[in-house]
This record gives C-alpha cells, sequence and structure tokens, in this order.
C-alpha cells in the first residue's frame, strides 16, 4: 500500500494539445501549399537534382531537382483529402450499418455482420490494390478502396457499442416518454457513442494516410506530378545510398501526422467525457 | 363504478430458449402465466414478488414496452396493443415509469433539464415556453431547485437521481406511474425520503402508482391493494393491511416470515430443493410445507374468497 | 483476542490531496463470536473490511493498529497477506456472480484454497470441496461441483463462496454484505447457514451490513458507522433495542414497518449523508442530527462508556447514556 497520489489529468490535457497541436501543424500545412509554396512542387530541374539542404532550398532537392520541402507541403494535401474523404464514407454508411444492426437485431444483423466478416477476409491492402490496378491508378480510387475498408470497421464498432447503448435503462425511458427509434438514435445513442467513434475516426484516418501512402509508393496512388508522401518514399529507395534523407523527411512527414492524429483521439475523448470536464 | 385506469386481462410473456440439439424443441420459460389485475384510480397497487417472479417484465408489458405474446393491456379503457405506433406514443403521457437503478435510468450525456423534459417532447400542445416551466415544476415537487436542472447526473446522488427520475416522470402529469422497486438501491435513510415524496405525490397531486417490490414493507407503506407473484401467476391478491395481517398462501407466509425483523426472529423455512419447473401441478408445491399429492397433480386457479381476496391454493391458510 | 482494531485510519488519495475515509475504528474479536458493522454507503464499513483483508485500493494508507493473532496486518507485505486470505481468513464477497470465475467449474473454485495452503492433490481437494458443499447444505453437492457459476442461483453460488471460505477452516470470517443480492427468503437461509457454521467451529465472523435487522439477528455485538467513524457499539439486541446515539435511533425510525398504516410519514433523516472526511473535525453526522448544536461541528467526539459493554460517541449522551 504505496502513499503515492495518482497524477491529476484534467480532460485530455497533454494528449490533446500535443495531438491538436500536430494536427495543426498538417492541416496548417496542407492550406499553405493551396497558396503558396517555395517553389512548385513539380517543376522540374535536372540540373539541380540531389542536392543538399541550403538556404534557397531548405530540404534539399530529389532525384529530379523537385524542391522537397515544396512537395512536403503539397503532399500533406493529398494525405488530408484521402484521410477525410476515406474516413467520411466509412462513417456515413458504417455507422448507418451498424445503427441498423443494432436495433435491427435477429437477421438483419447476422447479415450485415456476415458482410463485414465477408469485407475483412480480403487482405485490406491487397484488395486496394486490386481495385485501383483494375479500374486505373489516382488518388480518386485509392480513395474509394480505402473507404470502402472502412465501412465494416465503423459498422463493428457501431454495432457493438449502439447494441450495449440499447439496452440501457435510460433507452427504455425514453421508450416510456414516448420517443420514436430514430429519435432514439440521435438523442441518446449517438451521442453516448460518439467518443468511441472519434477516436476510432482518428485512428483510420491514420490508416488511410498509411494506406495512401503505401498505395503511391506502389505506384497506384497520386499520380505525378500530384505530390504524395508515398511516392516520395518510392522515389527515395532507389538513391538510398546517395541520399537518405530523402526517405527520412516523407517518412518522418507520415509518422507525424499519424501521431498527432492518434493523440488527437485519445485526448478528444477524454474531453468529450461529460464526466471528465470541469466540475460545476 | 368508474372506468379503472390500468386493466390487465389475462397477460402472457414466453421466452423462447436455446435448443439443446438442432432436432429439440425450444424451450419456453413462462415469464408471466395469465395474470389479470385492475387498478382504480387513486387506489395504488403493488406487486411483491423474488427474482425470476415475472413481476418485472409484467410491469413493462403493462407499460407497453415489451410485446405480450397474450392477453390484453388497457388504459383507461383503450386497449395499447391495438394502437398504432403514433397513438400509443401520445398516450405514454398518462402513464410514465421510474426504474430501479438510478445510475442506469438517466442518460450521462444530457443534463437534468433535458432529461426531465423528455417526456414532454412528443406532447404538441406544449409549448417550449411551457415545457421549461413545467419542468421547474416538476423539479420543485421532488425537491431540487433550478440550479439542479443544468447539472449533469453524475453530479448527484443515487437519491437525488431517484428523484430526478420521479421529476421526469411527472412532468406529464401522468396519471399512473408504474415503479419497477424504486428504492431498491438506496440507503434506507434516502429510501425514507424517497417514500414520503411517493406518498405526498399520491395525497397532493393524486398519483396513483403501480409499484413493484421486492420489500413487503415499502409496498405495504404506498399500496391499497397488493398481489403476491411467483413463477409468472398471482398466487394471492387483496387489500394490503389485511393480505400482511393474515395471508392466505403459504408463499405470502414464507415471505413474510423471512424478511429480517428486529422485533422477532425469522422462521427459516427447510432447505428447499430448487425451484424446478413441475409440469401440471402448482409451481410451488416443491417448497411447500403443506403440499399434498393433489397439489403435484393440478395447478390451482385464483379464486375469490370473498373481502376482496384471491388466493392461488387448493389448501388455503 | 483473535482480533484487535485500534485508532484505525484509511486515507484514500484524491485530485484534492488524501481524504480520511475512516478514522478512529476501534473494536476487539474473539473466537466464536460475531460482530455486525452497519452503516449507509459513504459510512467507511466496506473500506474497514477491506483493511482487514489487505484489498485496499492502490494508494490508501492505513494507520493505527490491525491486530490478527498477534500480528500487525497493516504492516505486512502482500505476499504475506496472500498466506492469510484463504487460510486464516476466510472472505464472503456481496455479488457471487462475480467473485466467482466465470471460466472456472465451481468445485474447483472451492478447491483452490486447500492446494495453495494445504498442498493438497488436485484429486484430494476436489473430494474435500464435495464435502464443504454438503456441509453448506447445497443439494446434489456433485452437480454444483461439476457446474460452472452462470448455470447455479445466486443463492447456490452464495453457498459454494462459503463453502470457498470455510475450506482451510480459518479463524476469522469477514461477509461483505453477503445476502445483500439474494432474495429475501434465501437469505434467511444463508444468514441462518453462516450463523450455524460459525457456532459449530469457533469461528470468529465479522458481517458487514447496511441491514439492521439482518444485524441484529446474527450477530452478538454490533458496530454502527456514519461518515468514517463508530457512533455506537454494544451488544446487538441491546444497541437496537435501546439505541442512544441520534443516529441509531433515527435509522431505527426510518424503516418502514409491515403492517404500518398506509400512507403514514416516515421519519426520515432530512439532508444527505456527506462524503466521509468531509468534517474533518467534529461529528460527521453534524448538521443532520436532530440534536445539533454548535458544539457538535467542532469538538472531537468523546468516548463514553456505558455498563454492558456499550460505547456511545456524542456529545448530547451523558456519562449514563442518557440524552441531554
Amino acid at each position: 500500500m504505496s502513499a503515492a497520489a495518482p497524477q491529476s489529468r484534467r480532460p485530455g490535457g497533454l494528449s490533446l494539445r500535443l495531438g491538436a497541436a500536430l494536427v495543426a501543424l498538417l492541416v496548417g500545412a496542407a492550406a499553405l501549399s493551396l497558396v503558396w509554396t517555395p517553389f512548385p512542387p513539380g517543376a522540374i530541374d535536372i540540373p539541380h537534382k540531389l542536392l543538399a539542404p541550403s538556404a534557397a532550398h531548405w530540404l534539399g532537392t530529389d532525384s529530379l531537382g523537385r524542391d522537397v520541402a515544396s512537395q512536403i507541403l503539397a503532399g500533406a494535401r493529398v494525405s488530408i483529402l484521402v484521410g477525410v474523404i476515406a474516413v467520411g464514407i466509412g462513417l456515413v454508411f458504417g455507422v448507418a450499418l451498424g445503427l441498423v444492426a443494432a436495433a435491427a437485431k435477429g437477421i438483419v444483423e447476422e447479415a450485415i455482420m456476415k458482410l463485414c466478416d465477408f469485407t475483412f477476409a480480403f487482405p485490406a491492402l491487397l484488395s486496394a490494390i486490386l481495385l485501383t490496378a483494375t479500374y486505373g491508378p489516382g488518388v480518386v480510387n485509392a480513395i474509394i478502396a480505402i473507404g470502402v475498408y472502412s465501412v465494416p470497421i465503423f459498422a463493428r464498432l457501431t454495432r457493438a457499442t449502439a447494441s450495449s447503448a440499447l439496452a440501457r435503462e435510460y433507452v427504455l425511458a425514453a421508450r416510456a416518454a414516448g420517443r420514436g427509434p430514430i429519435a432514439i438514435a440521435f438523442d441518446h445513442v449517438l451521442p453516448n457513442i460518439a467518443p468511441a467513434l472519434i477516436v476510432q475516426a482518428t485512428i483510420q484516418f491514420a490508416i488511410a494516410i498509411l494506406a495512401e501512402a503505401a498505395l503511391s509508393y506502389l505506384g497506384l496512388g497520386a499520380q505525378p506530378p500530384l505530390a504524395s508522401w508515398g511516392r516520395m518514399l518510392s522515389d527515395a529507395q532507389n538513391w538510398m545510398y546517395v541520399a537518405p534523407r530523402l526517405a527520412v523527411y516523407p517518412g518522418l512527414a507520415v509518422a507525424l501526422s499519424v501521431l498527432g492524429l492518434n493523440l488527437l483521439g485519445d485526448g478528444l475523448r477524454d474531453a468529450l467525457d461529460p464526466k471528465l470536464r470541469a466540475r460545476s | 363504478m368508474t372506468v379503472p385506469l390500468l386493466e390487465v386481462v389475462d397477460l402472457v410473456k414466453l421466452y423462447r430458449l436455446p435448443r439443446a440439439g438442432w432436432f429439440a424443441p425450444h424451450p419456453t420459460r413462462r415469464a408471466v402465466d395469465g395474470v389479470s389485475l385492475t387498478i382504480h384510480p387513486g387506489r395504488s397497487f403493488g406487486v411483491v414478488g423474488e427474482s425470476g417472479s415475472g413481476k418485472s417484465t409484467l410491469a413493462r408489458a403493462a407499460m407497453a414496452l415489451e410485446q405480450p405474446t397474450a392477453g390484453i393491456v388497457r388504459l383507461d379503457g383503450h386497449s395499447l396493443f391495438d394502437l398504432a405506433p403514433r397513438a400509443l406514443r401520445a398516450a405514454r403521457a398518462e402513464m410514465q415509469m421510474i426504474f430501479q437503478d438510478p445510475y442506469g435510468s438517466l442518460d450521462p450525456r444530457q443534463r437534468v433539464r433535458r432529461i426531465v423534459a423528455e417526456p414532454l417532447i412528443n406532447l404538441a400542445h406544449v409549448t417550449r415556453v411551457q415545457r421549461a416551466a413545467r419542468v421547474l415544476e416538476a423539479l420543485r415537487a421532488v425537491g431540487l431547485t433550478a440550479t439542479d436542472a443544468d447539472k449533469y447526473p453524475h453530479e448527484f446522488s443515487g437519491g437525488q437521481r431517484q428523484r430526478i427520475a420521479i421529476a421526469r416522470a411527472l412532468v406529464t402529469r401522468p396519471k399512473l406511474v408504474v415503479a419497477d422497486e424504486p428504492v431498491s438501491a438506496l440507503d434506507v435513510s434516502i429510501q425514507a425520503q424517497v417514500l414520503n415524496l411517493m406518498s405526498d405525490l399520491q395525497r397532493e397531486a393524486g398519483v396513483t402508482f403501480f409499484l413493484i417490490s421486492h420489500d413487503l414493507a415499502v409496498v405495504g407503506h404506498l399500496c391499497d391493494d397488493v398481489a403476491v407473484m411467483f413463477h409468472g401467476r398471482f398466487v394471492e391478491t387483496g387489500p394490503a393491511a389485511a393480505l400482511f395481517k393474515a395471508p392466505k398462501h403459504p408463499y405470502t407466509r414464507e415471505l413474510i416470515d423471512a424478511a429480517p425483523k428486529l422485533e422477532e426472529a425469522p422462521i427459516v423455512a427447510v432447505d428447499a430443493p430448487p425451484n424446478e419447473e413441475a409440469p401440471g401441478g402448482c409451481a410451488y408445491a416443491a417448497r411447500c410445507r403443506f403440499a399434498q399429492s393433489r397439489c403435484r397433480e393440478a395447478a390451482p386457479a385464483l379464486r375469490p374468497l370473498g373481502d376482496g381476496r384471491s388466493v392461488a391454493c387448493h389448501f388455503p391458510l | 483476542m483473535l482480533l484487535t482494531v485500534a485508532d484505525l485510519a484509511i486515507d484514500l488519495p484524491t485530485p484534492g490531496g488524501p481524504r480520511r475515509v475512516v478514522h478512529d475504528v476501534s473494536f476487539t474479536l474473539d473466537g466464536g463470536d460475531s460482530l455486525g458493522v452497519v452503516g449507509e454507503s459513504g459510512s467507511g464499513k466496506t473500506m474497514t473490511a477491506l483493511a482487514l483483508m489487505g484489498l485496499l485500493p492502490e494508494g490508501a494508507t492505513v494507520s493505527g493498529a490491525l491486530r490478527f493473532e498477534g500480528v500487525d496486518l497493516a504492516r505486512l507485505g502482500e505476499a504475506q497477506m496472500q498466506k492469510l486470505r484463504g487460510d486464516r481468513i476466510g472472505m464472503v464477497f456481496q455479488e457471487p456472480m462475480t467473485a466467482l470465475n466465470p471460466l472456472h467449474r465451481v468445485g474447483r473454485q472451492v478447491a483452490e484454497p486447500l492446494i495453495l495452503h494445504r498442498g493438497m492433490s488436485r484429486s484430494a481437494a476436489w473430494a474435500e470441496a464435495v464435502k464443504l458443499l454438503v456441509r453448506v447444505r447445497l443439494r446434489d453437492p456433485e452437480r454444483v461441483a461439476r457446474a460452472y457459476p452462470f448455470a447455479l442461483s445466486g443463492g447456490e453460488r452464495q453457498r459454494a463462496m462459503i463453502a470457498m471460505a470455510l475450506s482451510c477452516s480459518p479463524k476469522l470470517l469477514i461477509a461483505d454484505e453477503p445476502t445483500t443480492a439474494l432474495d429475501v427468503t434465501v437469505q434467511a437461509r444463508i444468514l441462518d447457514l453462516l450463523a450455524t457454521l460459525g457456532a459449530q467451529s469457533d469461528m470468529a465472523m465479522l458481517l458487514v451490513s447496511h441491514d439492521l435487522a439482518v444485524v441484529a439477528r446474527h450477530c452478538r455485538r454490533v458496530l454502527v458507522m456514519y461518515g468514517g467513524t463508530v457512533m455506537e457499539s454494544g451488544p446487538a439486541e441491546a444497541v437496537l433495542r435501546d439505541a442512544r446515539h441520534p443516529y441509531t435511533r433515527a435509522l431505527l425510525e426510518a424503516r418502514p414497518r409491515a403492517g404500518a398504516a398506509r400512507g403514514e410519514r416516515l421519519r426520515a433523516i432530512a439532508g444527505a449523508a456527506v462524503p466521509a472526511g468531509a468534517e474533518p473535525r467534529g461529528c460527521p453526522f453534524a448538521g443532520r442530527c436532530p440534536m445539533t448544536m454548535d458544539a457538535c461541528h467542532a469538538t472531537p467526539l468523546p468516548t463514553i462508556e456505558l455498563a454492558g459493554d456499550r460505547r456511545v460517541r456524542c456529545l448530547r449522551v451523558d456519562a449514563e447514556g442518557r440524552p441531554t
């Protein structure tokens, strides 16, 4: 029996702030790139290829003379686009399916869950590769492929959390008060399952960024001249012995974005819990 | 003769259990096995039973929160299960419920104001302004204040949460309030406060309670008429005072004897086998001190004894 | 004296600093005797029982003496406590469904202390477990031993828990609300069983409950707690029939009695229990007590010893135990 007191935690606290800062950096980079980058990201300049970082080129240039810093900024755009839309697809369809499954139960629930199982049976990344290879490489197809794979994840999570929320007595009380099923879903179920969904959304966002990087690495995602961190990693592979820094910059960008999103998710979940809010 | 407030006729609720094998039939559990009761305005009704007696299922079916396998429930003369969903929701203004668990029956993500106002949302004739006023009125009636309306449930103790639940049940000014073990989860001193509140509501606001409890003393305190439930059936019914003073069914006697009392030692019945489904005979026969062969062969029906009392026993006490 | 508790104080860590949830608790318990600790939520009764078992939450500190068979339990490390638990001290908790492991057969769980503390072989321990299940009056003990917890009724599970607690013939049995989760008819039987088993084996029993009547009937002595401290103690029958402390009296009067007139107002205690530790000096019941006076808030409680091994802690009670 020690005498140590537990650390007091304000809701979210460090996770929230750090996560929010990193995500803000990511969003800021993407926004900035829409109006200004040090150099045009796609501008090829062979005479100045593989330059080390300098005052002119802050992070140096790549094998085709393109400014690395500008590509990192522009790459943020693609990552965010993919993340937002893919997670958006997953949330809208996944939550809807999950709610229907939880409320309808019986054979409807079984059917929806089996559909999810079926989708999980296919390795996500391979299927994304298959889809983009079949329908052609490009950002749009990459987004759809990644989005489709998010749907069963949200569907399962929603079904599990919604089932447990629906079994609560306050839902029974709402029925006794005369609320209908749609009203109950929006007023009682969604707010109570939202924290879990938000955390999962940030995780899925991070996964989407990683998936996009992987697809682009394989040449199936964002096509040049569209800048993508994955493509930069792929290019850097060939120059590992000459200029390893070319792999570090995009790798670090991906890592920091993923870290920021995960921290943000944790922080948000705590911040949204009324029990941990400032006591009145 | 006034229209009864609540009428339940031959209510049956069966649950299908998982079957032993693919070709075996599904065994059924008779949670409620043919229960009828009538509650008149102003006469609160209590159902006493232990776990597994079916009393909570009965309460939920009476509130039309569960679809019964058979039977009719009439509120103010209207058969609830014949109403369209919208009409049923409107009818709920007259009939509200208080649940056992003060920690689970309030949505933790909503403020008290919103929780108490919920039953009013579907009432078309109540405007927003009126809604706010009614919420405050209900909170005041249960001893809470306007500042409490802006707090979250977790900021309150168990007893206070139960008051919030009662305020929610009162806000539509219902005629009938179904209370499922409203004070079981509360400390003795808080229990007394809440019971006093409920008594006051009966007297001053004309609320009629349909009370479900395992605690005889609580039921006796609030109810005019009582039914004792065992294995899905009423084994005895009658006016509360008479029933507790001179029970006619051996199970009622067992409940009264077993309740811990300060005044005398509880009489402990000889250890009985677990309740098994005795096909055909009286469900209580396996435990009954006075059981005879007739009891194991034929299940007794609930028969009136006069003075408003009925008992389901071949050999009433 | 088997168990001596002297000036027990328990502090729990909170975001605002350590909070004293139990203070100034002293009592003794001898072999064969039974003591009931009665209180509402927040009274500190469960914390007291947990302190004896060494099961307080992480970060809690204990001061005072907890002498069991001459050894101070508060000074023992976890490893030494583990040797005592299940062997010399048996425990029965409120919720048998959560206290029993749902994935192990009941017989194995009842046999576990025997294997651990007595070094029995698995088969010998199983046979002994079945005998114990007979001792707790379970019908068809073989079936119960082979069953998993979910297949048993609440009463059967609690009897199995008692069998487990008694397996190594402990000197002290601590039961924390053992029948609260059970039906009243089952409750009566379980309490009767505990009393009989205690009498048979010279085992001391500490029964924690919120129900006065339960304690009155099944314990020889009683401790009434409120706000983390003892308000009154003495022989159960005497204390409950003739309570001297305003809290005990209020508690007795607040119970609805079967047979009372319908709608009769109960003598409720106004207000709500303050969380233990909120009132650092003076009486925790001050303010809620119908007999409160100014001094009650600030003066430390005296301990008034009365005839018949009774103690009352109240400023409004004189040396003879009469209200002033």
